[in-house]
């Protein structure tokens, strides 16, 4: 079994990567089995990060031969070093998974040697994993630029869903920091992983080949590209490379001797409002044109789908009784399920306001563009619009204040010590 | 003011709901025989659980509104809120007054309020399958101990049982001393308010200690994020989640 040590070296090492979702799977159990994949995924804790653990985030190795500017595990980098062996994964994994605490593995490794020597490696531990420990829970491999298709394309059979970070939203970023990558490395296995020929017409996709898909990141914030950049590069991947999901990760500086990196973290907002347009890309038949505004940046004092609203006032209000399902999903306030259920509940009477409530449509949003029954009891000024959008997003965001807010209020409010 | 005492089992709600159509008694509330504290505002009516009437309006509810209702009606009796047995049953008298589904016409309000608390229950179900910990005992049952808001308990089980394929399990209810117990096969739920004392396996502490330390090490301290945490694993589901302990 991986001692404590080198558990906590190789998942400080792996704790950057921001996909930790266990979902779009339905892979079963099988006789004498362990474990399966629920569909929609499951958090199995949070960490003070906030950010959910679902799958066990872990290196092979953190033994790198590539010096990446931008990367914990590069080569000049002096930080601990450690190796695990596939077996002692496919224990860990095991082990934490009867008692719940995982939903799988997410594996990754820093490039040991050469790119086929660290792809075989992963592709052992997941073929270990599935035919001797029979397990059938979830597994996210990494994909390692560079390696063999063939090899890939066989991890493929075993994972659930695998992943290739694009890591710089342009080239000249990727050059830049990373000269031993390149883009090609990253983009052909994509595409390879995107063939028509492992779909199924009818199931979407190949049952016995990446049933979860592949999916991305990029580091938002260490290089200039603006959101509108980003998000264009995202609805590119999305329609030609068949990607589940485009993870965005803040900048959080962890090499301080380049000056090719800033010095500061980005703040959590961005990346925020950039899945947030993310769901919009995928979700709600936006565009990445549609989304950003005029400086090609996200508003960061509310949500895009109220900045895009904003900006197009001129299509509101809409009547909520007679909109098409493309309309009320732009409507500030209603969301997927909420439009389905205003579909559905319009079939039979007409609604109103307090319906919407009962619909647990976010009224306080959606008021200023709707109208119910021909009814408008919203705002029309674009300023005050603005305003109220404003004073909601800080409202959800906002703590009581408390008589005992600092720390040591509290305690002298326990003990009665000045 | 009419209110009806029955049974809070799944019959003595289907039982309920025969006695108002046959005698055409719309009553205000349906309380739970168990519960019930004498009113002087009302008048009661007691309602005995019959097993033949209950599948009269069972076959009934099946025939308008599809195979789920039944299991959806159970879901919301599992629910903690002091009147599912009234929302229950005014969601399945309005089936039985439309004669058809009317699952989707939320803005009807008891259909609101049912869907509601189907919801509610469902969500807890599928938090606490990620929050549950299971220690490991000597003998290899699998231990896990719990108290959730709703009585979930025998709809939990069956998610662990697709899962730890044949290894036997017992899921320990400590609010309402349930008990799942399977043997790899099957599920059996009981009562206990017996405390659960076993010998712990071998390398069950080793492993608590390499759970807590990836805990400690997949957390990036520039992300302080605790209100996050705080939002999405409230403190009431982190009483058995030992890696979150200080």
């Amino acid at each position: 079994m991986l001692d404590e040590r080198r558990l906590a070296i190789l998942v400080e090492s792996a704790k950057y990567d921001v996909s930790c979702s266990s979902s779009g799977s339905k892979r079963q159990n099988t006789v004498g089995g362990l474990g399966n994949a629920c569909f929609g995924g499951i958090c199995h804790s949070f960490s003070p990060d906030g950010r959910c653990i679902s799958l066990l985030k872990i290196l092979l190795s953190n033994n790198c031969i590539y010096n990446c500017e931008y990367c914990l595990n590069r080569r000049s980098n002096s930080i601990p070093r450690a190796t695990a062996t596939p077996d002692e994964i496919c224990a860990l994994v095991t082990e934490f998974y009867k008692r719940n605490y995982i939903e799988g593995l997410f594996l990754s490794s820093a490039v040991v040697k050469t790119p086929d020597y660290t792809m075989e490696l992963l592709f052992e531990t997941v073929k270990k994993l599935r035919t001797e420990y029979h397990f059938n829970g979830y597994v996210h491999l990494k994909g390692i630029p560079g390696a063999d298709r063939l090899l890939i394309e066989r991890a493929g059979f075993f994972a659930d869903r695998i992943s290739f970070n694009i890591e710089r939203p342009s080239e000249t970023s990727l050059k830049l920091l990373a000269p031993q990558k390149n883009k090609d490395a990253i983009i052909a296995p994509m595409k390879m992983l995107a063939l028509d020929k492992y779909y199924d017409t009818q199931l979407k996709r190949r049952k016995d080949f990446l049933p979860a898909g592949q999916t991305t990141q990029m580091v938002v914030g260490a290089s200039p590209e603006s959101d509108a950049h980003i998000l264009k590069l995202t609805e590119y991947m999305y329609q030609n490379y068949k990607l589940k999901r485009v993870y965005y990760s803040s900048y959080v500086p962890t090499n301080f001797e380049t000056s090719l990196l800033p010095y500061e973290q980005v703040p959590l907002i961005r990346e925020h409002r950039l899945y947030q347009a993310d769901w919009l890309l995928r979700f709600y038949g936006f565009t990445a044109d549609e989304i950003t505004g005029n400086d090609g940046n996200l508003s960061l004092e509310y949500d895009p789908k109220c900045a895009w609203a904003i900006r197009n006032l001129g299509l509101f209000p809409v009547e909520v009784n007679t909109a098409s399902p493309e309309m009320l999903l732009r409507v500030p306030g209603i969301g997927v399920k909420s439009a389905y259920r205003i579909i559905q509940a319009r079939k039979y009477a007409k609604l109103d306001f307090a319906d919407l409530k009962r619909l647990r449509v976010v009224l306080k949003r959606a008021v200023h563009f709707i109208t119910c029954k021909g009814k408008f009891i919203g705002n029309k000024n674009e300023y005050d619009i603005q305003n109220v959008m404003i004073a909601a997003e800080t409202a959800e965001n906002a703590e009581q204040l408390s008589m005992f807010g600092a720390e040591s209020s509290k305690i002298s409010a326990l003990t009665g010590e000045l | 003011m009419i209110i009806f005492i029955c049974d809070y089992k799944i019959d003595g709600l289907l039982s309920a709901l025969f006695i108002s159509f046959t005698e055409n008694i719309k009553p205000e509330e349906v309380i739970d025989r168990a519960t019930y504290q004498p009113r002087f505002d009302a008048l009661i009516r007691e309602i005995k659980t019959d097993k033949q009437s209950a599948e009269r309006v069972k076959k009934a509810l099946y025939k308008y509104a599809g195979d789920d209702v039944i299991a959806h009606l159970k879901v919301c009796l599992s629910s903690c809120n002091p009147k599912a047995l009234s929302i229950a049953f005014n969601y399945a008298r309005y089936i039985l007054e439309m004669r058809k589904d009317i699952s989707e016409n939320l803005s009807q309000k008891c259909v609101s309020d049912f869907s509601y608390l189907v919801q509610r229950v469902l969500h807890e179900r599928h938090i606490v399958s990620g929050f549950l910990r299971f220690q490991e005992s000597a003998s290899g049952v699998l231990y896990a101990q719990y108290a959730p808001d709703n009585d979930i308990t025998s709809i939990l089980a069956p998610h662990f049982l697709r899962r730890l394929g044949r290894t036997p399990f017992v899921i320990h209810d400590k609010k309402r001393n349930k008990i799942a117990i399977s043997d790899g096969r099957a599920i059996k739920i009981d009562y206990t308010d017996l405390p659960a004392t076993f010998a712990l396996s071998e390398n069950e502490s080793a492993i608590n200690d390499l759970w807590r330390r990836y805990f400690k090490a997949v957390n990036i301290k520039e992300r302080k994020n605790t209100r996050q945490q705080d939002g999405y694993f409230t403190r009431r589901y982190r009483h058995y989640a030992f890696e979150t302990w200080e």
